[in-house]
């Protein structure tokens, strides 16, 4: 996995997709040949990236006004950007058949549950509330 | 390799059974190196020729093995190396021919058209995706200074038992949650501008999660990639401590495959 840090931090290089991002960002996009007799999609429910994200709801409210309390106004010590990571959980499936699919989505929900191998774990969140 | 001597390897073998992989379409002949140099870590791949198509392929793996991580991660990552040497108009995640005559035949030939016009238009264009988030005690801080509601509010509720502040809380959170869209909003917009010369476009992706500012992929012209990586680097260094950036790629035009002329919007 080539990842090259910038000279001031600031930027990670990745040439090489991690786990997380393959699942986010290119799993559901390609050319898909109009279907014929020998073609088939492979079983496979997708999942799509983070649903919890900027959902208005009382929770995300009490969560940021949560995040504001805590914050140090006095201290500019800037955190350690290793610690983010990224969050995949669960979403709506882009299949295109279901009946075929549902094998496929236990085996997508392990890969990415165990992401343990990439650089940044897919770590799956149980729903909005999950904190780094 | 040819159609045929891939059926020569192939025959008889389970991998008949199983099917083939498809991972994309390059031109024929294309020499992509960069695929054979990472052979020990990619899965085999072959190139079966039609005409003057090539399509990547390989065994499919396994019904139990077709949707593990392992196999996200080489579809990914086979198509990462081949770009590098070659436009490749990159397949879904999951397609699965009969076998190696029928990727010549029945994908190559009997689709000739349709692919190399998709082939065409991604030919000088490489996919790069930039993720930004924020540093999120950085965005707050900047906004509890910038907002005196916030500040007040975030002072009277210090040390205020939580249970009796319940709405105070949620007002204090409609306000940061208001302000953290404004701000992306405004960042966003100011990050794409910046790439604007150096891109032929974007096609933004929903964010990944709340301090995400976007989540990009852009559109780069193969011989403009150097320019366009400065220009990134440049903004990572602009926004150092506020903003960090993740740049992916070269990879395929995942995002602009089905889009006519692709173009900033």
């Amino acid at each position: 996995m080539g990842v090259q840090p910038s000279p001031g931090g600031a930027l990670e290089r990745n040439q090489e997709s991690s786990l997380a991002d393959v699942v986010n960002t290119i799993l559901d996009k390609g050319v898909v040949v109009d279907v014929f007799a020998r073609v088939s999609l492979v079983g496979i429910e997708l999942l799509r990236a983070d649903v919890r994200v900027v959902i208005a709801s009382v929770d995300t409210y009490l969560r940021f006004a949560d995040a504001v309390g805590r914050l140090d106004m006095g201290s500019e010590e800037p955190r350690d950007l290793t610690e983010v990571v990224e969050d995949v959980s669960e979403g709506a499936s882009k299949g295109k058949s279901r009946g075929v699919l549902e094998a496929g989505a236990e085996k997508l929900q392990d890969i990415v549950g165990g992401g343990e191998r990439e650089q940044e774990p897919a770590k799956r969140s149980g729903g909005r509330g999950g904190k780094r | 390799m040819s159609a045929q001597r891939q059926r020569e390897r192939e025959s008889g073998g389970e991998q008949g059974r199983r099917g083939v992989w498809v991972y994309g379409v390059a031109p024929a002949g294309a020499a992509l190196r960069e695929l054979e140099r990472r052979r020990d870590r990619l899965p085999e791949v072959w190139v079966v020729d039609a005409g003057d198509l090539g399509a990547i392929a390989g065994p499919a793996p396994s019904d139990d093995e077709r949707g593990t991580r392992d196999q996200a991660l080489a579809h990914a990552h086979v198509l990462e190396a081949a770009i590098l040497d070659a436009p490749v108009v990159p397949f879904r995640f999951g397609i699965v021919v009969g076998d190696a005559q029928d990727v010549g035949e029945d994908l190559l030939l009997a689709h000739h058209d349709e692919l190399a016009a998709l082939l065409r238009r991604v030919e000088s264009r490489l996919q790069m995706t930039l993720k930004a988030y924020y540093d999120e005690d950085a965005l707050l801080r900047e906004i509890v200074e910038a907002e005196p509601e916030v500040a007040r509010l975030r002072e009277q509720l210090r040390d205020a038992p939580e249970e009796e502040t319940r709405e105070q809380r949620v007002r204090l959170g409609e306000l940061v949650g208001a302000a953290v869209d404004q701000a992306r909003e405004r960042d966003a917009a100011a990050l794409l501008d910046a790439l604007r010369p150096v891109a032929v476009a974007a096609a933004p992706d929903p964010i990944e999660r709340e301090y995400m500012v976007c989540n990009v992929p852009l559109l780069v012209e193969r011989d403009r990639r150097e320019e366009f990586e400065q220009a990134v680097e440049q903004l990572a260094g602009d926004h150092a401590g506020r903003i960090r950036f993740r740049l992916l790629g070269p990879m395929p035009a995942y995002s602009f495959i089905d889009v006519e002329e692709p173009r900033w919007a």
